[in-house]
């Protein structure tokens, strides 16, 4: 027995010692899961692996997981610290083998098999938006000193365009670019955070994917870099035929190509005749046959054109053979008188001081226009005027809602001076100025009568407005500008027209003028507005007459930028600026020379395709 | 005698026709993975006016394999050959993140390689003016550089500046 007891002694002694001699497990320290992936290997539910982020501070682990996947019970791959056990609602988790519910909410509990320590996690699901998106892209200007403002795409498309300056342009600049959800960027194959940046070579176009790894799909794009493109002036060419004594350019809606009418002598013809020329887009070519007036005994002068919106054109010129009236043809196999020659009952002022549009009112499809009679006692005496013709012959009559001779301050005051006409939308409008008196604006009603639009306009501090270079045109939108003068400055300005105000508004800054002896600006000048982007341009004489070409910078405080122009000759008449249809615009004046022709245009765009 | 051998012959000769019809083709050459170098309208040359200046051309690497080759990521390498009138960095410059080697995420088909053109004072007409982008190999072994056949058309893209 004893010996039983002794042997049972021994044994206890070296289990003890045994027991005694196993390693001791020390405690990490720690508790914690340090991955958590549910991959699709092993859960075929889910297209892509769904890797977890896990707060170690908060103790979250969020999951975002494709909203086409419905189930909720996984198989996790996680690692933990050592001599953790994980368990979710008190069953032990194997991982990669045990398959557990994961909800939002779920919690995951690690506690430490050697130590106290123990820890909950909280399961985050989140749902995938399932989109690989570009959000936006942009070139900051803090990021890059060569612009003067951000820089960014209108809208996120495959395929951008982003313009900068001329500075900026073909430079290295600092892209910053933010992606969706779970979306992974690569600008140039370079992998870039969400919100952050790069530096990209604006030489090339720059190519952006976009991964969203937990839907599996991708998207990609390409932004290109182009300049910011200015306007730029080009001169066409010269054109004449003979000696040019007086000319007129206007766009003919049908070809959108810039017509000219023109006072010429040919050889030794001994009086100025009418001819029409055009510019087709590669050349000058005449129009018609050349010389539409009958001048063998006496001297044709003061051409107009007008288009009909077909684009049939009328001539209008001032005859010295019918007293100097004025006549109209139409220019079909050939010239073919409207009405009779001479068609005012008085003649007319046709110097050059006086200035009045011919045009084809859209609701008729005739020609009209205004004038200044020049035969004293007569009603028509120096006052505004209306020809229309009404398919059958032309009636004339004294415009009654416009100044009267006299009207003003002194004897000559409200005489006719000029007018401009615009045709937009089917309706007919002109600017017009009276001596002494302010601007005017009106509607041309299809039976010559006038609806006011606004009515003697004087500039702030100014007596009157100033007859010279007094022009209306129009935007192309419905907008109404006119150039007149501010004697209260002594500078040429552009107005809009306020049609609800029944005012004027000047628009950008004053152009300094010189006011001559009889009181009118001494320099020639025009305007235009372009119909795509309202651009205004402007033309006039500089030092020795020599031309001056200008835009209104809008987003430079509506200040007069000047265009480069290489040596333009000194110009001997007034100018005339159009723009065609598509925002092509033209500026004509005439030097010793003939008609000298410029483009506006923007200069050709340069983009890295 | 004779005829009975004839038609026996001749029936032998349907069925072993037959059975050799029916015999698969063991060869699908239609799933041959290939890679090739083209540009937009699927050319292997461009001439180059030496006039201009910052011309941007852009060639296009082209992979066709279908999935069962493309599971990973596919990776190119090419080989650009300058002639002796031409000089990188002053006749031409290769945008750096098209450059050799072009990695293909599956699902990916056409990389681009774009190329810029500068006008220089020193062009040579004697020289060889010629840029040649040549495939050099892909990480898939089965994948052809060029396209299937002998002359392995469009391996390589030839620029010319005149």
């Amino acid at each position: 027995m004893n010996r039983i007891v002794s042997f049972a002694a021994c044994v206890l002694a070296a289990a003890s010692v045994l027991a005694s001699c196993q390693p001791k497990v020390t405690p990490d320290g720690k508790c914690e899961i340090t991955s958590f992936t549910l991959s699709s290997a092993k859960n075929a539910a889910l297209p892509n692996d769904v890797k977890g982020v896990i707060d170690a501070s908060a103790k979250t682990i969020t999951l975002v997981i494709p909203t086409s996947v419905s189930a909720t019970s996984f198989i996790p791959d996680f690692t933990v610290t050592e001599n953790d056990v994980v368990k979710a609602g008190g069953a032990a988790l194997v991982s990669g083998e045990t398959s557990v519910s994961l909800t939002d909410g779920t919690k995951i509990s690690v506690s430490d098999d050697v130590s106290v320590m123990s820890v909950d996690y909280t399961i985050a699901i989140k749902p995938n938006d399932e989109i690989a998106e570009l959000v936006s892209i942009c070139f900051k200007q803090a990021d890059n000193s060569a612009l003067t403002a951000d820089v960014a795409p209108e809208a996120i498309t495959p395929e951008m365009i982003v313009r900068v300056p001329g500075e900026a342009f073909r430079k290295e600049l600092v892209l910053t670019v933010t992606a969706g959800q779970n979306d992974a960027i690569k600008v140039n194959n370079s992998d870039v955070e969400s919100g952050a940046s790069i530096k990209v070579d604006t030489n090339f176009p720059i190519d952006i994917t976009v991964s969203d790894q937990v839907a599996g799909k991708s998207s990609a794009y390409v932004l290109k870099v182009g300049k910011i493109l200015e306007y730029v002036l080009s001169k066409i060419g010269q054109y004449t035929e003979g000696t040019i004594a007086d000319f007129v350019m206007t766009i003919n809606p049908a070809d959108d190509c810039p017509y000219f009418a023109y006072a010429r002598k040919v050889g030794d013809e001994k009086y100025n005749n009418i001819s029409v020329a055009k510019w087709d887009g590669s050349a000058f070519t005449l129009v018609g046959p050349t010389g539409a007036a009958d001048a063998s005994a006496r001297a044709a002068s003061k051409p107009r054109i007008a288009f009909a919106p077909d684009g049939t054109l009328f001539l209008q010129y001032y005859g010295a053979e019918v007293s100097n009236k004025p006549t109209v043809k139409k220019l079909d196999s050939g010239w073919s008188l409207i009405g009779e020659a001479g068609i005012t009952p008085q003649n007319g002022n046709s110097s050059s001081s006086y200035n009045y549009p011919l045009f084809v009112h859209p609701a008729s499809g005739q020609p009209a226009f205004f004038w200044n009679g020049n035969t004293k006692n007569e009603a028509s005496y120096r006052v505004m005027n209306y020809s229309g013709f009404n398919g059958t012959a032309w009636s004339s009559n004294v415009v009654s809602n416009a100044p009267a001779l006299g009207s003003g301050g002194t004897a000559n005051s409200g005489m006719y001076y000029a007018s401009s006409c615009v045709i937009y939308d089917g309706k007919v409008f002109i600017g017009s100025s009276f001596n002494e008196f302010g601007y005017y604006v009106h509607e041309v009603n299809a039976d010559g009568t006038l609806k006011p639009i606004v009515e003697n306009f004087i500039p702030a501090g100014a007596p009157h407005g100033l007859p010279a270079s007094l022009a209306l045109k129009g935007d192309g939108q419905g907008g109404l500008y006119l150039m007149g003068a501010d004697r209260a400055t002594n500078t040429m300005q552009i107005f809009t027209v306020d049609a609800s105000a029944g005012t004027l508004k000047p628009f950008g800054t004053g152009i300094p003028v010189t006011i001559g002896s009889s009181g009118g600006v001494t320099e020639d000048a025009g305007f235009a507005v372009s119909p795509t982007d309202q651009l205004v341009v402007i033309a006039y004489d500089g030092a020795e007459n020599i031309p001056v070409f200008e835009y209104l910078d809008v987003d430079g405080g509506y200040q007069w930028s000047k265009f480069a122009a290489e040596s333009p000759v000194a110009a001997k008449s007034a100018y005339f600026l159009e723009f065609d249809s598509k925002g092509n615009g033209y500026i004509a004046y005439q030097s010793a020379d003939g008609i000298e022709l410029y483009s506006v245009g923007l200069e050709a765009d340069i983009l890295p395709e | 005698m004779v005829t009975k051998i004839n038609k026996a012959a001749v029936a032998l000769a349907g069925i072993l026709l037959l059975v050799c019809g029916c015999r698969k083709h063991e060869e699908v050459f239609f799933d041959t993975p290939f890679v090739r170098l083209e540009d937009v309208n699927g050319a292997s040359s461009l001439s180059v006016d030496r006039n201009l200046d910052n011309l941007l051309t852009e060639i296009r690497i082209v992979v066709s394999a279908s999935k069962n080759y493309f599971t990973e990521p596919i990776v190119v390498e090419y080989e650009i050959i300058p002639g002796d009138g031409l000089k990188e960095g002053s006749d031409f410059k290769v945008q750096a993140s098209t450059m050799s080697p072009q990695t293909f995420s599956p699902g990916t088909y056409s990389l681009p390689v774009r190329v810029i053109w500068y006008k220089t004072d020193n062009f040579d007409p004697d020289k060889d003016n010629t840029l040649t982008f040549r495939l050099t190999r892909t990480s898939l072994p089965e994948m052809l550089l060029g396209c299937p056949g002998k002359d392995a058309i469009k391996k390589e893209f030839i620029f010319t500046k005149l």
